[in-house]
């Protein structure tokens, strides 16, 4: 039996979780000898943190890390890294799972050397030219094969000039994810102990840049975040760039004043899909995280003018917002009051993309293998 | 500064020379020009560009990588409201990347050509990452359509013809001479000998301007006797030195035959009038199709065959693409 060595390379938090899946599909394929690669930044910190337990991520077996020197310095070293790594590892294949500049850099040092590259979650772009441009569109372009992450992703590709033998219409990683661990979510019952009633509260997880980093939006998302509570308990996800950012504009003060407004913490990943399933709603920004609710069942509140997660938009478990207050707060009492028809899932997001990739992915190599 | 342009090899330069022209005066302009070792460190003989950078290294991967170490500071300090990168160097690869980091708008002038075939990820990347695209021709505009990026698309038409130089003034019956110039493909290729007997099986001197890693193929392939660099009365096959831009123009523009694997230099003397040999694929359908550029591959009958055919009787098609750097310029302008 031919044996395939095939790579999987996650560059940061989000890319682990989807990766975990994959890795023990994968593993699992006596055809395939397969290796867990970091390419990114900080891997110590990555690997000592919950995530890595809580999805038995097994600890990587190539590190290419760049934690020093400008970004342009940090990515030239990745790419050199991976580029030594693509031409020595005799590999047949990688398989990306995220979109980063790091990933982009692994994607080009692989594409002349490796017979496949392979982009997980693919096709996920924003409306115009932003999302022609964007990091997952740039991996896509040097994929050759694509993992695709939803049906309105599966078309994207399909519209963009791929051919169609290269694209498989695998489902999103995080809905394997999550099917892996929400069981131990359930079971932690975070929220109760955190005084959170099940579908009693609105989860707010915020960390795109657009809304954080710029005053006016951050002030917008203060305010929003201040009705939001006048209707139901919000549950805010603090992270370090969020909290940086209230403090610097002297927010954080009013923020902390809000009194159905806590803070949440959650340690990890299982703690945090606790938070999720049993929120009443989800405002967010974060494209993973709208992936995370539709599969959940929970709906969500998108504060963006546009997302690149289509599926979610247009089963209807999605709801673009952007920092608009009246918009949002029509839609927050309109979740608070009215009983949550859950929409069908979008196609393939069933828990089973790992799977899909995995089957595909051998096929591909059997067939580059074979005689002719 | 407004624009910054890029350009990772004498025929970026070429290509990118008449739109900086067209842009100066109305912009404020920068330019990085970047060359591989082994490579000509002089573009021309006017004025050395403000940054230049003389790569050493090895790999396609580290050479986009030293430039986009080397360009992040040049561009967040100058933060360029437009990175203009040109073909498919990998240069040109690590200026974009250079920009992406701190979000500088790209555009790429040669889009959607597939000189080097669209499997060549430096092609794809480039065209991807550019919100503006600039097509040399109708086939580069129709592929980047195909990949759903028609509305970033300008055709602009082959900004070499205004690089051109008009020739020198004939002051008599032409000598059938021949340039030679051969790239990495043919000088890597197995087929380098056959190459170089159909060269001297062609009834012309022909012009063979080579480096020096170039030169030791050539000598390696057994052709060139010693004290190659001198003309040998014996053989037609004229070793010189490599040329600087102006010199090389102006030897396409008194030879009757180009034959190269270089597809910038295919594009050149198509829009110089000069029957062309392609010794591997170019870019420049239109050419090829009018039969100005034939085919041949490094087949050794097919170069002495096609040699001794004349030219087409129906002339180049050149004047369509004059005007290209303006339009391109425009464009750009236009953002």
């Amino acid at each position: 039996m031919t044996v395939f060595k095939v790579a999987v390379i996650a560059a940061a938090r989000g890319g682990f979780i989807r990766a975990a899946p994959l890795l023990a599909e994968l593993g699992a394929r006596p055809e395939l000898e397969v290796s867990f690669i970091f390419a990114g930044e900080d891997y110590v910190s990555h690997a000592a943190s919950e995530v890595f337990r809580e999805l038995a991520l097994p600890y990587a077996d190539v590190v290419i890390a760049a934690s020093e020197g400008t970004p342009a310095q940090r990515l030239a070293k990745i790419m050199a890294g991976c580029e030594r790594l693509a031409v020595s590892g005799d590999l047949a294949a990688v398989v990306l799972v995220g979109a980063s500049h790091a990933l982009l850099g692994c994607a080009l040092a692989s594409a002349r050397s490796v017979p496949v590259v392979a982009h997980a979650d693919a096709g996920l772009r924003l409306p115009g030219s932003a999302g022609r441009i964007s990091l997952a569109a740039r991996i896509d372009r040097l994929a050759t094969a694509l993992m695709a992450a939803s049906e309105p992703a599966h078309c994207r590709l399909l519209d963009e000039g791929a051919l169609e033998d290269s694209v498989v219409l695998a489902g999103s990683l995080a809905c394997d994810a999550v099917a892996q661990c929400i069981g131990r979510a359930r079971a932690d019952n975070c929220p109760a102990r955190a005084g959170l009633q099940p579908k009693g509260y609105a989860l707010a997880i915020i960390e795109s840049p657009y809304n954080i980093d710029r005053l006016a939006n951050l002030h917008k998302l203060v305010e929003l975040l201040s009705r939001a509570q006048e209707c139901l308990p919000v549950a805010l996800g603090v992270n370090a760039r969020l909290a940086t950012q209230l403090e610097n504009w002297g927010l954080a003060q009013a923020v902390a004043s809000l009194p159905r407004l806590s803070s949440v913490e959650p340690a990890g990943y299982v703690e945090y899909l606790s938070f999720l399933d049993a929120a009443r709603m989800v405002l967010t920004d974060v494209g993973g995280v709208q992936d995370e609710a539709t599969f959940l069942g929970v709906p969500c509140l998108t504060l963006a003018e546009a997302t690149d997660r289509a599926a979610t938009v247009e089963t209807g478990a999605n709801l673009l917002v952007s920092l608009d207050l009246t918009l949002a707060m029509q839609a927050v009492e309109a979740l608070t009051e009215n009983e949550y028809l859950r929409p069908p899932l979008p196609a393939a997001w069933d828990g089973r993309a790992s799977q899909r990739i995995a089957h595909a992915l051998t096929a591909l190599l059997r067939g580059n293998a074979a005689p002719g | 500064m407004e624009i910054f342009c890029v350009a990772g090899s004498r025929g970026e330069r070429a290509k990118l020379s008449p739109v900086i022209a067209a842009l100066e005066g109305e912009h404020e302009l920068a330019c990085a020009y970047v060359s591989c070792a082994g490579a000509v460190p002089t573009w021309d003989s006017g004025a050395q560009p403000p940054l230049a950078l003389q790569l050493a290294e090895a790999t396609p991967i580290l050479r986009a990588g030293a430039v986009l170490r080397w360009l992040e500071p040049v561009l967040a300090e100058g933060h360029p409201q437009v990175l203009l990168t040109c073909g498919s160097s990998d240069a040109a690869v690590g200026a974009q990347l250079a920009a992406s980091l701190i979000d500088i708008t790209c555009a790429h002038l040669d889009a959607g050509v597939i000189a080097a075939g669209y499997h060549n990820p430096n092609s794809r990347l480039l065209d991807q990452g550019s919100v503006f695209l600039l097509a040399p021709h109708a086939e580069a505009a129709q592929r980047l359509a195909y990949h759903g990026m028609e509305d970033a698309t300008c055709l602009c038409g082959d900004t070499l013809a205004d690089a051109a130089q008009p020739p020198p003034q004939d002051d008599g019956a032409p000598v059938p001479c021949c340039l030679c110039y051969l790239a990495a493909a043919a000088l890597e290729s197995p087929a380098l000998p056959d190459l170089l007997d159909a060269l001297q099986a062609l009834a012309m001197p022909v012009l063979l301007p080579a480096e020096a890693d170039a030169m030791a193929r050539l000598t390696a392939a057994r052709a060139c006797p010693e004290g190659a660099r001198r003309a040998d009365a014996r053989s037609n096959l004229r070793l010189v030195a490599p040329l600087d831009y102006a010199p090389m123009q102006h030897a396409v523009a008194g030879a009757s035959l180009v034959i190269t694997d270089s597809s910038t230099l295919q594009r050149e003397a198509y829009l110089r009038g000069k029957l062309t040999l392609a010794l591997a694929p170019g870019d420049f359908p239109e050419a090829v199709r009018s039969g100005w550029i034939r085919p041949v591959a490094m087949n050794q009958a097919a170069i002495v065959e096609a040699a001794g055919q004349p030219p087409p009787a129906q002339p180049a098609q050149v004047e369509a693409h004059r005007g290209s750097a303006l339009r391109a310029a425009r464009f750009i302008t236009g953002l």
